[in-house]
């Protein structure tokens, strides 16, 4: 029986397994195992261990996300964009409605504002002009004189009776 | 439609708030007036305290040594009705608010005597402010009516 020309080594059968080897190294490699019974049980162990893996995560995988896993999710961003696109009529029809209140209900609050801030401010008084602007003056009199104070334009109406 | 309820409620809260709002109303405001019947005569030397304003504002003009306060009237009269004050010698002063114009208040004075209208005028008050009426002699010296309002 030929004699493996490399020792076993368990570390470099790993990374032989994994294909992480140099190919010098994997040549080498697969020349040892060619001849080494015990590294070639080992790598089948790997191997069987690795395909077990593979399926168990498989099949979890396949139960975990079903076959029409991918139709339902394109069916339901259909159904999204479906009620998205009828909202837009609705959305079209409120935002009419907003126009036409901000056509008619900004300039009516404007106006209401504007009649309670004249309602309840009342106009400077005017220090301009006498106290008193007579109209109209009438009676059985001699004379009447209308007379305004320097300072403060105070009105004065001075009369003579005639009795 | 829903357009129009929102216009109906605003219009009618539009209204109501201007109802609520207005102070001179449909009936119009109170007007306080008051009348102070003074003695200005030369006979003495007299300041009746109660009238130191005036007496400061009658002196620009005339140059009379007294004045007293012989009475004064306070009435609160509402638009287009008439207020009366009893002033000497059975004279009696009419004071009717007939409107408001800005800031002043429209009154129509009637002063009789023995109920003979002596005078009428019109004249346009500012608010708050006063006018002064004189003439008849009286004792001495002179009657003077100052009516001063406010609303």
């Amino acid at each position: 029986m030929k004699k493996s020309r490399r020792k076993c080594d368990p570390i470099l059968l790993n990374k032989f397994f994994d294909k992480e080897l140099r190919p010098d190294e994997r040549a080498q490699m697969t020349e040892h195992l060619r001849d080494c019974p015990s590294c070639q049980k080992a790598l089948q162990e790997n191997e069987s261990l690795s395909a077990l893996f593979t399926d168990s995560l498989d099949k979890s995988v396949s139960q975990a996300i079903p076959d029409d896993f991918e139709y339902r999710i394109i069916s339901k961003l259909e159904t999204r964009n479906s009620k998205l696109e009828s909202l837009i009529p609705i959305l079209n029809s409120q935002f009419s409605i907003l126009n036409s209140l901000k056509k008619f209900f900004i300039p009516a609050m404007a106006t209401a504002i504007l009649i309670l801030f004249f309602s309840f401010t009342k106009p400077p008084a005017s220090v301009a002009g006498p106290s008193a602007i007579v109209s109209s003056f009438t009676g059985d009199i001699a004379s009447v004189m209308i007379l305004e104070t320097p300072e403060s334009h105070q009105t004065i109406i001075w009369f003579n009776e005639t009795f | 439609m829903r357009l129009r309820k929102y216009i109906i409620v605003l219009f009618l809260s539009s209204v109501l708030m201007m109802g609520l709002a207005d102070p001179l109303g449909a009936a119009g405001p109170k007007i306080n007036i008051v009348v102070k019947t003074v003695l200005a005569s030369q006979n003495a030397k007299f300041a009746d305290p109660r009238l130191s304003d005036l007496i400061k504002e009658l002196q620009s003009v005339f140059k009379y040594s007294s004045y007293r306060l012989l009475s004064q009237n306070n009435m609160t009269v509402g638009m287009k009705k008439t207020g009366r004050a009893s002033l000497p010698e059975n004279r009696v002063l009419k004071i009717t608010p007939i409107g408001i114009r800005g800031n002043r208040t429209e009154l129509r004075l009637e002063l009789f005597k023995k109920n003979r209208q002596i005078f009428q005028t019109v004249i346009q008050l500012l608010n708050p402010g006063a006018i002064t009426v004189g003439g008849p002699k009286y004792k001495g010296g002179y009657l003077l009516f100052n009516i001063s309002n406010s609303f």
